[in-house]
Protein backbone atom coordinates (compact mmCIF):
# COMPACT_ATOMS: atom_id res chain seq x y z
CA UNK A 1 0.00 0.00 0.00
CA UNK A 2 2.99 2.40 1.02
CA UNK A 3 4.24 1.63 -2.51
CA UNK A 4 0.75 2.87 -4.31
CA UNK A 5 0.83 5.72 -2.75
CA UNK A 6 4.51 6.42 -3.34
CA UNK A 7 3.37 5.65 -6.95
CA UNK A 8 0.59 7.65 -7.19
CA UNK A 9 2.14 10.42 -5.48
CA UNK A 10 4.93 10.91 -8.21
CA UNK A 11 2.66 10.09 -10.67
CA UNK A 12 0.68 12.78 -9.73
CA UNK A 13 3.75 15.34 -9.52
CA UNK A 14 4.86 14.10 -13.31
CA UNK A 15 1.99 15.60 -15.11
CA UNK A 16 2.25 19.21 -13.07
CA UNK A 17 3.74 21.73 -15.25
CA UNK A 18 4.46 22.62 -11.85
CA UNK A 19 7.29 20.36 -11.74
CA UNK A 20 9.40 21.39 -14.87
CA UNK A 21 8.98 24.82 -14.04
CA UNK A 22 10.83 24.38 -10.86
CA UNK A 23 13.67 22.51 -12.31
CA UNK A 24 14.22 24.96 -15.19
CA UNK A 25 14.47 27.78 -13.17
CA UNK A 26 16.85 26.36 -10.64
CA UNK A 27 18.66 25.24 -13.57
CA UNK A 28 18.55 28.71 -15.50
CA UNK A 29 19.65 30.38 -11.91
CA UNK A 30 22.77 28.08 -11.47
CA UNK A 31 23.66 27.81 -15.32
CA UNK A 32 24.09 31.83 -15.23
CA UNK A 33 25.93 31.81 -12.52
CA UNK A 34 28.70 29.57 -13.08
CA UNK A 35 28.83 30.86 -16.72
CA UNK A 36 28.07 34.53 -16.27
CA UNK A 37 29.85 37.87 -14.43
CA UNK A 38 26.25 39.00 -13.27
CA UNK A 39 24.91 35.92 -11.29
CA UNK A 40 27.12 35.05 -8.14
CA UNK A 41 26.33 32.11 -5.51
CA UNK A 42 28.17 32.07 -2.10
CA UNK A 43 30.59 34.44 -3.66
CA UNK A 44 33.95 32.78 -2.28
CA UNK A 45 35.56 31.94 -5.30
CA UNK A 46 37.38 33.77 -6.98
CA UNK A 47 41.72 34.53 -6.58
CA UNK A 48 43.41 31.30 -5.75
CA UNK A 49 40.48 29.69 -4.91
CA UNK A 50 39.43 27.89 -8.30
CA UNK A 51 35.35 28.17 -9.22
CA UNK A 52 35.25 24.56 -9.82
CA UNK A 53 36.77 23.73 -6.61
CA UNK A 54 35.22 20.93 -4.28
CA UNK A 55 35.13 23.50 -1.74
CA UNK A 56 32.75 25.82 -3.86
CA UNK A 57 30.68 23.84 -5.22
CA UNK A 58 29.62 22.26 -2.04
CA UNK A 59 29.01 26.34 -0.35
CA UNK A 60 27.36 26.79 -3.97
CA UNK A 61 25.21 23.51 -3.19
CA UNK A 62 24.47 24.46 -0.06
CA UNK A 63 23.37 28.15 -0.79
CA UNK A 64 20.92 26.86 -3.48
CA UNK A 65 18.86 25.21 -0.45
CA UNK A 66 17.69 28.52 0.59
CA UNK A 67 16.62 29.62 -2.32
CA UNK A 68 14.85 26.14 -2.41
CA UNK A 69 12.48 26.60 0.21
CA UNK A 70 10.47 28.26 -1.11
CA UNK A 71 9.77 25.50 -3.68
CA UNK A 72 10.31 22.83 -1.03
CA UNK A 73 7.08 24.31 0.57
CA UNK A 74 4.96 24.56 -2.58
CA UNK A 75 5.71 20.73 -2.64
CA UNK A 76 6.06 19.30 0.48
CA UNK A 77 3.08 21.57 2.05
CA UNK A 78 0.37 20.26 -0.28
CA UNK A 79 1.53 16.46 -0.07
CA UNK A 80 -1.46 16.14 2.33
CA UNK A 81 -3.42 19.21 2.18
CA UNK A 82 -4.19 18.63 -1.46
CA UNK A 83 -7.04 16.13 0.09
CA UNK A 84 -8.89 18.97 2.07
CA UNK A 85 -8.20 21.75 -0.94
CA UNK A 86 -9.96 19.64 -3.44
CA UNK A 87 -12.08 17.64 -0.28
CA UNK A 88 -11.33 14.26 -1.36
CA UNK A 89 -10.76 13.51 1.88
CA UNK A 90 -13.65 11.29 3.01
CA UNK A 91 -13.51 9.30 -0.11
CA UNK A 92 -9.38 8.90 1.10
CA UNK A 93 -9.88 8.31 4.61
CA UNK A 94 -12.79 5.85 4.48
CA UNK A 95 -10.76 3.58 2.28
CA UNK A 96 -8.34 0.66 4.29
CA UNK A 97 -5.46 2.66 3.92
CA UNK A 98 -3.54 3.25 7.04
CA UNK A 99 -2.36 6.39 8.58
CA UNK A 100 1.54 5.44 8.86
CA UNK A 101 0.77 4.39 5.12
CA UNK A 102 -0.92 7.68 4.12
CA UNK A 103 1.39 9.73 5.81
CA UNK A 104 4.95 8.32 5.04
CA UNK A 105 3.66 7.47 1.31
CA UNK A 106 2.57 11.41 0.80
CA UNK A 107 5.86 12.05 2.51
CA UNK A 108 8.45 10.14 0.54
CA UNK A 109 6.27 10.54 -2.62
CA UNK A 110 6.88 14.32 -2.70
CA UNK A 111 10.49 13.80 -1.02
CA UNK A 112 11.68 11.97 -4.01
CA UNK A 113 9.99 14.56 -6.57
CA UNK A 114 11.79 17.13 -4.17
CA UNK A 115 15.43 15.85 -4.66
CA UNK A 116 14.59 14.96 -8.67
CA UNK A 117 14.31 18.92 -8.91
CA UNK A 118 17.34 20.09 -6.50
CA UNK A 119 19.13 18.09 -9.54
CA UNK A 120 18.90 20.44 -11.50
CA UNK A 121 21.53 22.40 -9.53
CA UNK A 122 24.51 20.01 -9.89
CA UNK A 123 23.30 19.24 -13.67
CA UNK A 124 23.83 23.37 -13.98
CA UNK A 125 27.36 23.21 -12.32
CA UNK A 126 28.74 20.19 -14.28
CA UNK A 127 27.35 21.46 -17.69
CA UNK A 128 28.07 25.47 -16.92
CA UNK A 129 31.78 24.16 -15.34
CA UNK A 130 31.98 22.05 -18.86
CA UNK A 131 30.85 24.70 -21.87
CA UNK A 132 31.22 27.95 -19.93
CA UNK A 133 34.51 28.66 -22.60
CA UNK A 134 32.41 28.28 -25.56
CA UNK A 135 29.93 30.22 -24.86
CA UNK A 136 29.10 33.84 -26.86
CA UNK A 137 29.51 35.57 -23.68
CA UNK A 138 32.35 35.42 -21.44
CA UNK A 139 32.37 33.73 -17.84
CA UNK A 140 34.63 35.21 -15.05
CA UNK A 141 37.01 32.47 -15.18
CA UNK A 142 38.02 32.62 -18.90
CA UNK A 143 41.04 33.28 -19.03
CA UNK A 144 41.90 30.80 -15.58
CA UNK A 145 43.24 27.40 -15.34
CA UNK A 146 40.51 25.32 -14.01
CA UNK A 147 40.59 22.16 -12.12
CA UNK A 148 40.23 18.81 -14.15
CA UNK A 149 36.47 17.58 -13.72
CA UNK A 150 36.02 15.24 -11.46
CA UNK A 151 32.35 14.23 -11.13
CA UNK A 152 32.21 13.95 -7.04
CA UNK A 153 33.09 17.21 -6.61
CA UNK A 154 29.32 17.68 -7.65
CA UNK A 155 28.03 14.95 -6.39
CA UNK A 156 29.04 14.80 -3.07
CA UNK A 157 27.93 17.78 -1.44
CA UNK A 158 24.41 17.32 -3.43
CA UNK A 159 23.91 14.23 -1.13
CA UNK A 160 25.81 15.08 2.17
CA UNK A 161 24.53 18.57 2.25
CA UNK A 162 21.65 19.01 -0.28
CA UNK A 163 19.39 15.71 0.69
CA UNK A 164 19.74 16.09 4.54
CA UNK A 165 18.71 19.81 3.86
CA UNK A 166 16.08 18.71 1.62
CA UNK A 167 14.78 16.17 4.22
CA UNK A 168 15.13 18.61 7.52
CA UNK A 169 12.94 21.13 4.72
CA UNK A 170 10.63 18.40 3.63
CA UNK A 171 9.82 17.41 7.64
CA UNK A 172 8.94 21.15 8.22
CA UNK A 173 7.06 22.21 5.52
CA UNK A 174 4.86 18.42 5.55
CA UNK A 175 4.07 18.77 9.11
CA UNK A 176 3.34 22.43 8.97
CA UNK A 177 0.87 21.47 5.71
CA UNK A 178 -0.62 18.40 7.25
CA UNK A 179 -1.41 19.81 11.24
CA UNK A 180 -2.64 23.28 9.69
CA UNK A 181 -4.16 22.22 7.03
CA UNK A 182 -4.21 25.95 5.55
CA UNK A 183 -3.37 26.99 2.06
CA UNK A 184 -2.03 30.50 3.70
CA UNK A 185 0.58 28.22 5.50
CA UNK A 186 1.57 26.60 2.81
CA UNK A 187 2.27 29.68 0.84
CA UNK A 188 4.20 31.80 3.77
CA UNK A 189 6.01 29.13 5.43
CA UNK A 190 8.91 29.18 2.61
CA UNK A 191 9.02 32.89 3.67
CA UNK A 192 8.99 32.96 7.36
CA UNK A 193 11.56 30.27 7.55
CA UNK A 194 13.59 32.29 5.55
CA UNK A 195 13.00 35.17 7.14
CA UNK A 196 13.98 33.53 10.41
CA UNK A 197 16.53 32.04 8.74
CA UNK A 198 18.49 35.33 7.98
CA UNK A 199 17.79 36.83 11.64
CA UNK A 200 18.97 33.91 13.59
CA UNK A 201 21.93 33.93 11.22
CA UNK A 202 23.17 37.30 12.50
CA UNK A 203 22.27 36.56 16.00
CA UNK A 204 24.60 33.34 15.26
CA UNK A 205 27.27 35.65 13.93
CA UNK A 206 27.94 37.40 17.55
CA UNK A 207 28.40 34.28 19.10
CA UNK A 208 31.69 33.49 21.04
CA UNK A 209 30.94 30.00 21.24
CA UNK A 210 31.88 28.50 17.28
CA UNK A 211 30.44 24.74 18.28
CA UNK A 212 27.34 25.96 19.73
CA UNK A 213 26.69 28.34 16.58
CA UNK A 214 27.49 25.76 14.22
CA UNK A 215 25.10 23.15 15.72
CA UNK A 216 22.21 25.85 15.82
CA UNK A 217 22.00 26.44 12.31
CA UNK A 218 19.99 24.35 10.74
CA UNK A 219 21.37 24.34 7.17
CA UNK A 220 25.08 23.52 8.18
CA UNK A 221 26.18 26.66 6.12
CA UNK A 222 27.67 28.08 9.71
CA UNK A 223 29.09 24.56 10.54
CA UNK A 224 30.67 24.43 6.97
CA UNK A 225 32.77 27.44 6.96
CA UNK A 226 33.72 26.95 10.55
CA UNK A 227 35.19 23.72 9.94
CA UNK A 228 37.26 25.07 6.75
CA UNK A 229 37.57 28.06 8.40
CA UNK A 230 41.99 27.62 9.07
CA UNK A 231 41.89 25.68 5.31
CA UNK A 232 44.59 26.66 2.85
CA UNK A 233 43.45 27.54 -0.81
CA UNK A 234 45.24 24.54 -1.75
CA UNK A 235 43.56 22.31 0.28
CA UNK A 236 40.00 24.01 -1.06
CA UNK A 237 40.91 23.35 -4.15
CA UNK A 238 41.78 19.94 -4.18
CA UNK A 239 40.16 18.56 -0.86
CA UNK A 240 35.99 17.04 -0.52
CA UNK A 241 34.66 19.07 2.43
CA UNK A 242 34.26 15.23 4.68
CA UNK A 243 31.00 14.48 6.58
CA UNK A 244 33.36 14.99 9.52
CA UNK A 245 33.98 16.79 13.01
CA UNK A 246 30.95 19.58 13.57
CA UNK A 247 29.24 18.88 10.42
CA UNK A 248 28.93 15.20 11.22
CA UNK A 249 27.01 16.23 14.61
CA UNK A 250 25.51 19.29 12.59
CA UNK A 251 23.58 16.86 10.67
CA UNK A 252 22.70 14.02 12.81
CA UNK A 253 21.30 16.78 15.04
CA UNK A 254 19.03 18.67 12.61
CA UNK A 255 18.28 15.18 10.49
CA UNK A 256 17.07 13.55 14.29
CA UNK A 257 14.84 16.49 14.44
CA UNK A 258 13.71 16.69 11.23
CA UNK A 259 12.53 12.73 12.09
CA UNK A 260 10.95 13.95 15.29
CA UNK A 261 8.98 16.42 13.54
CA UNK A 262 7.91 13.23 11.29
CA UNK A 263 7.13 11.00 14.05
CA UNK A 264 5.40 13.78 16.02
CA UNK A 265 3.15 14.46 12.91
CA UNK A 266 2.21 11.01 12.86
CA UNK A 267 0.96 10.89 16.13
CA UNK A 268 -0.86 14.28 15.85
CA UNK A 269 -2.40 13.72 12.74
CA UNK A 270 -5.98 12.69 12.84
CA UNK A 271 -7.22 10.38 10.45
CA UNK A 272 -10.97 11.94 11.26
CA UNK A 273 -12.95 14.44 9.46
CA UNK B 1 -26.59 -8.89 8.11
CA UNK B 2 -28.27 -5.74 10.10
CA UNK B 3 -27.00 -2.37 10.94
CA UNK B 4 -28.15 -1.34 14.39
CA UNK B 5 -27.51 1.92 15.81
CA UNK B 6 -28.45 2.28 19.60
CA UNK B 7 -28.22 5.29 21.85
CA UNK B 8 -26.36 7.26 19.36
CA UNK B 9 -25.40 11.45 21.08
CA UNK B 10 -23.29 13.77 19.43
CA UNK B 11 -23.54 17.17 20.12
CA UNK B 12 -20.79 19.55 18.53
CA UNK B 13 -18.19 22.17 20.15
CA UNK B 14 -20.87 24.89 19.20
CA UNK B 15 -23.22 23.85 20.95
CA UNK B 16 -25.65 22.10 18.03
CA UNK B 17 -26.88 18.58 18.80
CA UNK B 18 -26.52 16.60 15.79
CA UNK B 19 -27.88 13.81 17.12
CA UNK B 20 -30.16 13.43 19.81
CA UNK B 21 -30.56 9.13 21.05
CA UNK B 22 -30.64 7.80 17.48
CA UNK B 23 -31.82 4.22 17.43
CA UNK B 24 -32.87 2.41 14.07
CA UNK B 25 -32.21 -1.10 12.57
CA UNK B 26 -31.14 -1.21 9.04
CA UNK B 27 -31.80 -4.29 6.88
CA UNK B 28 -30.36 -5.62 3.83
CA UNK B 29 -32.00 -3.70 0.46
CA UNK B 30 -32.33 0.17 -0.09
CA UNK B 31 -33.23 1.75 3.45
CA UNK B 32 -34.04 6.06 2.76
CA UNK B 33 -32.87 8.14 5.44
CA UNK B 34 -35.82 11.34 4.87
CA UNK B 35 -34.75 14.91 5.99
CA UNK B 36 -34.39 18.38 5.55
CA UNK B 37 -31.24 20.01 5.13
CA UNK B 38 -29.33 20.41 8.69
CA UNK B 39 -31.13 17.82 10.24
CA UNK B 40 -28.25 16.10 10.93
CA UNK B 41 -27.85 13.38 8.10
CA UNK B 42 -24.44 13.90 7.09
CA UNK B 43 -23.46 13.62 11.11
CA UNK B 44 -24.72 10.40 11.11
CA UNK B 45 -23.54 9.13 7.72
CA UNK B 46 -19.96 10.29 7.90
CA UNK B 47 -20.25 8.24 11.69
CA UNK B 48 -20.96 5.09 10.12
CA UNK B 49 -18.15 5.59 7.84
CA UNK B 50 -16.02 5.72 10.91
CA UNK B 51 -14.83 9.13 9.82
CA UNK B 52 -16.36 11.38 12.88
CA UNK B 53 -16.63 10.09 16.54
CA UNK B 54 -20.37 10.02 18.44
CA UNK B 55 -20.52 11.45 22.17
CA UNK B 56 -22.01 7.64 22.98
CA UNK B 57 -24.18 4.82 21.81
CA UNK B 58 -23.26 2.24 19.52
CA UNK B 59 -23.46 0.92 15.82
CA UNK B 60 -22.78 -2.84 14.81
CA UNK B 61 -22.88 -4.71 11.43
CA UNK B 62 -23.60 -7.85 12.28
CA UNK B 63 -21.07 -8.86 14.80
CA UNK B 64 -18.27 -5.64 13.43
CA UNK B 65 -18.32 -2.87 16.08
CA UNK B 66 -18.18 0.34 13.77
CA UNK B 67 -17.07 2.29 16.37
CA UNK B 68 -14.28 0.19 17.23
CA UNK B 69 -13.06 -1.94 14.41
CA UNK B 70 -13.09 0.65 11.84
CA UNK B 71 -10.47 -1.43 9.71
CA UNK B 72 -13.20 -4.10 9.15
CA UNK B 73 -15.42 -1.67 8.83
CA UNK B 74 -13.37 0.03 5.59
CA UNK B 75 -13.07 -3.22 4.30
CA UNK B 76 -16.35 -3.65 3.77
CA UNK B 77 -17.42 -0.11 3.40
CA UNK B 78 -18.92 2.03 0.05
CA UNK B 79 -19.21 5.46 0.92
CA UNK B 80 -20.24 8.27 -1.23
CA UNK B 81 -20.06 11.46 0.41
CA UNK B 82 -22.13 14.63 0.27
CA UNK B 83 -20.03 16.77 -1.91
CA UNK B 84 -17.09 15.17 -1.90
CA UNK B 85 -14.45 16.20 -4.55
CA UNK B 86 -11.58 14.97 -6.79
CA UNK B 87 -8.50 15.65 -7.87
CA UNK B 88 -8.75 17.87 -11.48
CA UNK B 89 -6.05 16.90 -13.05
CA UNK B 90 -6.36 13.01 -13.00
CA UNK B 91 -8.39 11.03 -15.51
CA UNK B 92 -11.72 8.90 -14.33
CA UNK B 93 -9.54 5.65 -14.76
CA UNK B 94 -6.35 6.75 -12.92
CA UNK B 95 -8.32 7.87 -9.48
CA UNK B 96 -10.68 4.98 -9.27
CA UNK B 97 -7.21 2.49 -10.16
CA UNK B 98 -5.42 4.74 -7.04
CA UNK B 99 -8.51 4.09 -4.75
CA UNK B 100 -9.12 0.32 -5.98
CA UNK B 101 -5.64 0.08 -4.25
CA UNK B 102 -6.24 1.78 -1.62
CA UNK B 103 -9.70 -0.69 -0.73
CA UNK B 104 -7.38 -3.22 -0.65
CA UNK B 105 -7.67 -5.06 -4.55
CA UNK B 106 -4.10 -5.77 -5.02
CA UNK B 107 -3.97 -8.42 -7.64
CA UNK B 108 -3.43 -6.39 -10.88
CA UNK B 109 -5.19 -8.41 -13.39
CA UNK B 110 -8.53 -8.15 -10.63
CA UNK B 111 -8.34 -4.75 -10.08
CA UNK B 112 -8.15 -3.75 -14.04
CA UNK B 113 -11.45 -6.27 -14.55
CA UNK B 114 -13.35 -4.30 -11.57
CA UNK B 115 -12.41 -1.06 -12.26
CA UNK B 116 -13.02 -1.15 -16.06
CA UNK B 117 -16.44 -3.04 -15.02
CA UNK B 118 -17.68 -0.09 -12.54
CA UNK B 119 -16.41 2.05 -15.76
CA UNK B 120 -18.90 0.20 -18.17
CA UNK B 121 -21.38 0.34 -15.50
CA UNK B 122 -21.65 4.09 -14.54
CA UNK B 123 -21.37 4.89 -18.17
CA UNK B 124 -17.92 6.74 -17.72
CA UNK B 125 -16.53 4.36 -20.14
CA UNK B 126 -15.78 6.92 -23.01
CA UNK B 127 -14.95 9.62 -20.72
CA UNK B 128 -12.56 7.45 -18.60
CA UNK B 129 -9.20 8.95 -19.85
CA UNK B 130 -10.39 12.73 -19.31
CA UNK B 131 -9.28 14.56 -16.18
CA UNK B 132 -12.05 14.87 -13.52
CA UNK B 133 -11.56 18.36 -13.59
CA UNK B 134 -13.69 18.77 -16.78
CA UNK B 135 -16.43 16.03 -15.60
CA UNK B 136 -20.33 17.62 -15.34
CA UNK B 137 -21.96 16.93 -11.81
CA UNK B 138 -23.80 14.18 -12.80
CA UNK B 139 -20.47 12.55 -14.15
CA UNK B 140 -18.99 13.31 -10.91
CA UNK B 141 -21.66 12.01 -9.00
CA UNK B 142 -21.44 8.21 -10.75
CA UNK B 143 -17.77 8.53 -10.35
CA UNK B 144 -18.67 8.92 -6.72
CA UNK B 145 -20.76 5.55 -6.76
CA UNK B 146 -18.02 3.85 -9.13
CA UNK B 147 -15.61 4.24 -6.37
CA UNK B 148 -18.29 3.47 -3.54
CA UNK B 149 -18.83 -0.03 -5.31
CA UNK B 150 -15.16 -0.94 -5.19
CA UNK B 151 -14.21 -4.44 -3.40
CA UNK B 152 -17.63 -5.63 -3.13
CA UNK B 153 -18.95 -3.86 0.07
CA UNK B 154 -21.67 -5.00 1.72
CA UNK B 155 -22.55 -1.68 3.63
CA UNK B 156 -23.32 1.12 1.20
CA UNK B 157 -24.07 4.54 2.40
CA UNK B 158 -25.09 7.33 -0.02
CA UNK B 159 -25.29 10.94 1.33
CA UNK B 160 -27.32 12.86 -1.23
CA UNK B 161 -26.45 12.03 -4.28
CA UNK B 162 -29.15 13.14 -6.34
CA UNK B 163 -28.68 17.01 -4.88
CA UNK B 164 -28.13 19.02 -7.75
CA UNK B 165 -28.39 17.09 -10.98
CA UNK B 166 -31.03 17.85 -13.59
CA UNK B 167 -33.82 15.18 -13.93
CA UNK B 168 -32.13 13.50 -16.78
CA UNK B 169 -28.67 12.65 -14.83
CA UNK B 170 -31.24 11.46 -11.83
CA UNK B 171 -32.66 9.12 -13.12
CA UNK B 172 -29.93 7.92 -14.94
CA UNK B 173 -28.65 7.97 -11.16
CA UNK B 174 -31.39 6.45 -9.59
CA UNK B 175 -31.23 3.30 -11.99
CA UNK B 176 -27.74 2.69 -10.80
CA UNK B 177 -28.98 3.18 -7.29
CA UNK B 178 -31.40 0.59 -8.17
CA UNK B 179 -29.52 -2.48 -9.08
CA UNK B 180 -27.39 -2.39 -6.10
CA UNK B 181 -27.58 -6.32 -4.57
CA UNK B 182 -30.39 -7.09 -2.81
CA UNK B 183 -28.11 -8.74 -0.36
CA UNK B 184 -26.14 -5.06 0.61
CA UNK B 185 -27.16 -3.08 3.59
CA UNK B 186 -27.38 0.61 1.03
CA UNK B 187 -28.47 3.99 3.20
CA UNK B 188 -29.87 6.59 0.62
CA UNK B 189 -29.75 9.83 2.92
CA UNK B 190 -31.60 12.25 0.55
CA UNK B 191 -34.05 15.60 1.22
CA UNK B 192 -35.96 14.53 -1.18
CA UNK B 193 -39.20 12.84 -0.98
CA UNK B 194 -39.24 11.24 -4.65
CA UNK B 195 -35.73 9.39 -4.31
CA UNK B 196 -37.11 7.29 -1.22
CA UNK B 197 -39.98 6.87 -3.34
CA UNK B 198 -39.22 5.28 -6.20
CA UNK B 199 -36.25 3.38 -4.63
CA UNK B 200 -36.70 2.19 -0.77
CA UNK B 201 -38.63 -0.47 0.93
CA UNK B 202 -37.42 0.83 4.20
CA UNK B 203 -37.21 4.56 5.18
CA UNK B 204 -37.29 6.52 8.11
CA UNK B 205 -37.71 10.27 8.59
CA UNK B 206 -34.90 12.36 10.09
CA UNK B 207 -35.23 15.92 11.68
CA UNK B 208 -33.12 18.16 14.05
CA UNK B 209 -31.26 14.92 15.03
CA UNK B 210 -33.89 12.69 15.78
CA UNK B 211 -35.49 9.99 14.51
CA UNK B 212 -39.60 10.90 13.56
CA UNK B 213 -40.72 7.68 12.12
CA UNK B 214 -39.38 4.44 11.41
CA UNK B 215 -40.68 1.85 8.88
CA UNK B 216 -42.15 1.03 5.18
CA UNK B 217 -43.40 3.87 2.90
CA UNK B 218 -46.93 1.69 2.95
CA UNK B 219 -47.19 1.96 7.03
CA UNK B 220 -46.25 5.40 6.83
CA UNK B 221 -49.18 5.72 4.34
CA UNK B 222 -51.54 4.16 6.34
CA UNK B 223 -50.68 6.43 9.30
CA UNK B 224 -52.07 9.43 7.47
CA UNK B 225 -55.06 7.83 5.55
CA UNK B 226 -57.81 9.82 5.19
CA UNK B 227 -56.19 12.58 7.73
CA UNK B 228 -54.63 14.97 4.93
CA UNK B 229 -57.64 18.03 3.90
CA UNK B 230 -56.50 20.57 0.85
CA UNK B 231 -57.37 23.55 -0.33
CA UNK B 232 -56.78 26.51 -2.18
CA UNK B 233 -56.83 30.19 -0.44
CA UNK B 234 -56.09 33.52 -0.95
CA UNK B 235 -52.82 35.22 -0.19
CA UNK B 236 -53.88 37.31 2.75
CA UNK B 237 -56.06 34.17 4.54
CA UNK B 238 -52.64 32.18 4.81
CA UNK B 239 -51.63 33.68 8.64
CA UNK B 240 -55.50 32.82 9.79
CA UNK B 241 -55.16 29.33 8.22
CA UNK B 242 -52.00 28.59 10.15
CA UNK B 243 -53.27 29.86 13.62
CA UNK B 244 -56.63 27.85 13.29
CA UNK B 245 -55.37 24.38 11.37
CA UNK B 246 -52.14 22.47 11.46
CA UNK B 247 -50.76 23.62 8.00
CA UNK B 248 -48.59 20.88 7.04
CA UNK B 249 -47.30 22.25 3.93
CA UNK B 250 -47.96 25.01 1.47
CA UNK B 251 -47.32 25.22 -2.17
CA UNK B 252 -48.20 28.19 -4.72
CA UNK B 253 -50.41 27.26 -7.92
CA UNK B 254 -50.68 29.80 -10.20
CA UNK B 255 -50.02 32.49 -7.77
CA UNK B 256 -52.47 31.29 -5.24
CA UNK B 257 -51.26 29.08 -2.08
CA UNK B 258 -52.87 25.88 -1.78
CA UNK B 259 -52.39 24.05 1.62
CA UNK B 260 -52.76 20.75 3.05
CA UNK B 261 -53.51 20.41 6.71
CA UNK B 262 -53.92 17.47 9.01
CA UNK B 263 -57.11 16.42 10.67
CA UNK B 264 -59.71 13.90 11.94
CA UNK B 265 -62.09 15.15 9.66
CA UNK B 266 -62.80 17.59 7.35
CA UNK B 267 -61.58 20.98 9.08
CA UNK B 268 -65.12 23.58 8.67
CA UNK B 269 -66.28 21.50 5.66
CA UNK B 270 -64.49 23.70 2.80
CA UNK B 271 -61.64 21.51 2.53
CA UNK B 272 -61.54 18.35 0.30
CA UNK B 273 -59.88 14.84 0.85
CA UNK B 274 -56.91 13.89 -0.79
CA UNK B 275 -55.01 10.79 -1.13
CA UNK B 276 -51.74 11.38 1.18
CA UNK B 277 -48.59 11.00 -0.63
CA UNK B 278 -45.00 10.19 0.93
CA UNK B 279 -44.41 13.85 1.09
CA UNK B 280 -47.60 14.66 3.41
CA UNK B 281 -45.85 11.89 5.48
CA UNK B 282 -42.56 14.02 5.38
CA UNK B 283 -44.33 17.62 6.11
CA UNK B 284 -46.61 16.06 8.83
CA UNK B 285 -43.97 14.41 11.00
CA UNK B 286 -41.39 17.09 10.89
CA UNK B 287 -44.90 19.78 11.70
CA UNK B 288 -45.74 17.49 14.51
CA UNK B 289 -42.35 17.74 16.16
CA UNK B 290 -42.09 21.57 15.90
Amino acid sequence: MLKEIIRFEFFYRKNRPATYIYFGILFLLCFAAVTSKFVTIGGIAGGQIKENSPYNLAFMTIIMTFFFTFIASAIMGVAVLRDFEHKTESLMFSTTMSKFDYLFGRFFGSFIVMILIYCSIWMAFMTGYSIGKFLPWDPSWKEKEMLVFNAWSYLQPFFVWGVSNLFIQGAIFFAAGALSRSTIVIYTQGIILFVLYQVSDTLLSDMDNKTLSAMLDPFGVRAFSIFTEYWTPAQKNSQIVPLGGVLLYNRLVWCGIALLILISTYYSFSFML
Amino acid sequence: MQLTITNLNKTYGNGVQALKDVNITINQGMFGLLGPNGAGKSSLMRTIATLQEPDSGEIFLGNINVLTQKDEIRKTLGYLPQEFGVYPKVSAINLLNHIAVLKGITNATERKNVVEALLQKTNLWDARKKNLGGYSGGMKQRFGIAQALLANPKLIIVDEPTAGLDPAERNRFLNLLSELGENTVVILSTHIVEDVKELCSDMAVFNKGEVLFKGSPEEALKGIAGKVWTKRIKKDELTDYKTNFKVISEKLIAGNPVINVLADQNPDGTFSAIDADLEDVYFSKIFLQS
